[in-house]
């Protein structure tokens, strides 16, 4: 039993001593974390606004805010509503909304999906798609439920992939430089 | 290595590690005024992290749980739902010959294990024949997996049997896997395999996808390293539905065919076979409810040669409703299946009556009740079910989560679960000639435990996060193998073992840079089995559970440019009890390159440590050893 647990303590010993030196060799002094996921994405949505044109109808009033919507709990969320603080989209000021309930999003002019509320919006995905609504999500068949903008990771980057014909449907338009940067979906 | 060295070791460590905390934690939060100066060019460009799962709504919930993304097994390079769910915090899997595994958490594994629960898209994979699962009847194309959600501890929503934990393994729905996929690949113990999927869709509401798969598994092998059983194959096939409706509704429809009969490589072996068909009909309602109708037909087919033919058909139901109003979370709901079953009993071990129906009804209520907001939850549920075997069953369960700090969830539970009896518990008969060795009787009644669990989540910087659960089980009525009368034999179940357990699972995640992740995980198990006075069993609990001490993983997950991946992953498995078997460790390694977004290629190298091992050992079926492998598997999306 002596013999199991000194063994066992010189086990957890070099266990630790090697994740020291993993730790050391990977945490340099100062070194700032890495962005997260949610407040790169939240960075892009905000982005998003100034390639995205929208039909006038899609305004109450020229001056009218551009209003960004998410769901309430999404994490996505107070990441918006820090990075939207004293924008301005052309001459709307962009509001974000966390909104508490699907029905809500109708009055937005941007609606952002986490994958983790997917379920719960799926059917407010294919009621929107055909208003001039910017839908943006970061779940796999986004654009085939009506989605016009799909936020993926690869290689430890989140990249953009567009739907071309869901945008038309809605009456959006994207400009030249959303389109270079952006993976382009034709049908 | 000398104490003083080990003991500098331990300090150097844990300095480096709270000061690279402390470093990053003054960092986080504060980089978005930098984000947002950014081009979207530099955007697309740049790394980040994916670690946080402090913002996930499951860290407020009071349980253990872990989740195993469609993403994560992609990168493990793994073959089967078995060696899927290792990924898993505090899931033991012990692989006890090419095609029999056992899962369990928290303890009592054997092939048989019957504490937990386990289903895929809601249907339960559970025979009642033993109580278990029969891992290798079990598959999915392993793409098509959303997630596995592993809860740890008892989850009474899920009726009797998921006393120690539940594992539920989702798909993903037909909209998320549109276009061809096809994979294929060879290994030194995969011979070959092939997987073949295309997503479709009707109109622009309906979605389908169809799969069919194909793979070959090698020779194994006995302790001495001589080929043990031949190579063997499996064929399965399946497709999904989704279709948006009107009045936000959703309709699925999906079903899966598989075996490994009539097959090239089909051989006298435990034979498996079946379908089944599952409907589910979900309705949003206004205010964030929702309601669900689910309804399945799951036929199986399975020979033990020498032993058993079972033939099963289950037809079973589900309804849930589920509401939020004010400061509680409210889910109410059903569930009912009724299971006909034809035994063949073609060895020394019978099923007496051959064929049984028997049926379970279960009605739960759970209430999630915002004490103070964003402060303090309590949840209380029960389970109440009526079953052929043991009649009524209560499973009640409280908890309470509280959530000082947005980092930080501390949460505890208190609960009741039982494992219901099944077929063999009253009805297995070892006859020989005119001597009866073993009856089973209809005495035989329901185990029970009381489980207590306290659990701590914290995340001290955006891309670390801790997670520790600790448990104490009192086990009763726990089955036991003892002499039905006065005499030696017959030999029957009876009741009369006690157990008692604790415990803790670690789960550690750390992302330093945003192409470098670990994952981290650790269980610890102190399992002890006694008797009830006058019992004379003599098996000391060995048909029950044979579990290791510690179990521990850590894994690491590189990013490199040009999209190359690099994944290890090292596992420890102390040595088990009863029977008795050596520890071991493992690594496995995979290397992936995707030279496109349409292919993939990778070369995953397991059990690298050494040629062979044991990796479980039980008391009634083959003993072999798992080998050194490499594997090369190529994958095109379009």
């Amino acid at each position: 039993m002596a013999l199991l647990k000194s063994s066992l303590v010189a086990g957890i010993g070099r266990g630790c001593a090697a994740l020291a030196i993993l730790f050391a060799w990977f945490v340099p002094p100062g070194h700032a974390a890495p962005a997260q996921q949610q407040e790169v994405q939240a960075v892009f949505v905000l982005n998003l606004t100034r390639f995205i044109k929208w039909p006038e109808t899609a305004f109450p009033a020229e001056d009218a805010p551009l209003v960004i919507c998410c769901l309430a709990g999404d994490p996505v969320g107070p990441f918006l509503v820090d990075a939207a603080k004293g924008e301005v989209a052309g001459k709307h000021p962009i509001d974000v909304r966390l909104v508490h309930s699907v029905e809500q999003f109708t009055d937005c002019q941007v609606a952002f999906f986490s994958k983790a509320d997917i379920a719960r919006v799926t059917q407010t995905i294919t009621t929107l798609r055909t208003k001039p609504i910017l839908m943006v999500g970061d779940s796999d068949g986004f654009l085939n439920l009506g989605g016009h903008v799909q936020l993926f990771n690869r290689g430890g980057q989140v990249k953009l992939r567009l739907a071309l014909n869901n945008l038309k449907r809605s009456d959006l338009a994207a400009s030249a430089p959303l389109l270079r940067v952006a993976e382009v979906i034709q049908d | 290595m000398s104490p003083r060295f080990r003991h500098a070791a331990f300090l150097g460590f844990i300095v480096i590690f709270v000061a690279g905390v402390r470093a990053q934690g003054g960092a986080a939060g504060s980089q978005l005024a930098t984000l947002k100066q950014l081009s979207l060019d530099e955007l697309v460009n740049l790394d980040v992290s994916t670690v946080s799962r402090k913002d996930e709504p499951r860290w407020t919930v009071a349980s253990g749980v872990d989740i195993i993304t469609g993403e994560e097994i992609r990168r493990a390079g793994v073959q089967n739902i078995p060696d899927a769910l290792r990924l898993a915090t505090g899931v033991h899997v012990g692989q006890s010959s090419a095609r029999s595994w056992a899962v369990s958490i928290r303890g009592m594994n054997v092939l048989a294990a019957n504490k937990i629960s386990v289903a895929l898209d809601g249907r339960s994979l559970f025979t009642p024949f033993f109580s278990g699962v029969t891992w290798s009847a079990q598959d999915v194309l392993l793409e098509d997996i959303d997630r596995i959600e592993v809860v740890r501890g008892p989850v009474a929503l899920w009726g009797a049997f998921a006393v120690n934990g539940f594992i539920q393994i989702l798909t993903k729905p037909a909209w998320d896997t549109q276009g061809w996929l096809v994979s294929a690949g060879a290994g030194t113990e995969d011979p070959g395999f092939v997987s073949l999927r295309y997503g479709g869709k009707w109109n622009e509401n309906t979605f389908y996808r169809a799969y069919l798969k194909y793979f070959q598994t090698d020779w194994t092998y006995d302790a001495s390293g001589r080929r043990a059983e031949p190579a063997t194959d499996f064929l399965q096939t399946g497709f999904r539905v989704d279709a948006l409706r009107p009045e936000n509704t959703t309709l699925t429809l999906q079903g899966d065919y598989y075996t490994n009969q009539d097959l090239p490589l089909d051989r006298l072996q435990a034979e498996n076979n079946g379908f089944n068909v599952l409907g589910r009909w979900q309705r949003m309602l206004p205010n964030d409810s929702d309601v669900q109708a689910e309804a399945c037909f799951d036929h199986t087919y399975q020979l033990i040669p020498l032993q058993f033919e079972e033939l099963r058909n289950t037809v079973s139901a589900a309804f849930k409703y589920h509401a939020v109003r004010g400061r509680n979370d409210f889910l109410v709901g059903t569930n009912g299946n009724v299971s006909w079953d034809n035994i063949g009993n073609i060895g020394v071990a019978q099923l007496d009556p051959p064929k049984r129906t028997i049926h379970t009804l279960s009605l739960f209520v759970h209430d999630t009740a915002q004490l103070v907001p964003h402060l303090a939850a309590l949840t209380l549920g029960l389970e109440t079910e009526h079953n052929s075997f043991s009649g009524f069953e209560f499973q009640p369960t409280v908890r309470l989560a509280w959530t000082p700090a947005s980092r930080t969830t501390v949460w505890g539970a208190v609960s009741r679960a039982v494992r219901t009896p099944v077929r063999i518990d009253r009805d297995l008969v070892f006859r020989f000639g005119s001597t009866t060795f073993f009856e089973a009787n209809d005495d035989f009644k329901t185990e029970d435990a009381l489980v207590a669990e306290l659990g701590v989540r914290q995340q001290p910087a955006s891309n670390l996060t801790l997670s520790l659960s600790t448990f104490a089980y009192r086990y009763d009525n726990v089955r036991s193998t003892e002499p039905a009368g006065a005499t030696v034999l017959p030999q029957t179940f009876k009741n009369e073992l006690d157990a008692d357990s604790y415990g803790a699972e670690l789960e550690v995640m750390y992302q330093p840079f945003a192409r470098l992740f670990f994952k981290g995980s650790y269980r610890y198990l102190h399992l002890e089995f006694s008797r009830d006075p006058g019992s004379h069993d003599t098996t000391n609990g060995s048909a029950e559970g044979d579990d290791p001490a510690h179990v521990a993983n850590l894994s690491a997950h590189l990013d490199l440019p040009h999209n190359w991946e690099f994944d290890t992953y090292l596992r420890y498995v102390s040595a088990l009890p009863n029977p008795v078997l050596p520890g071991y460790k493992a690594l496995d390694v995979r290397i992936g390159w995707r030279p496109s977004p349409q292919w993939e290629i990778g070369l995953t190298a397991r059990n690298l440590l050494d040629r062979q091992h044991a990796d479980f050992i039980t008391t009634n079926s083959l003993n072999e050893q798992v080998h050194r492998s490499g594997t090369l598997k190529l994958t095109w999306r379009y």
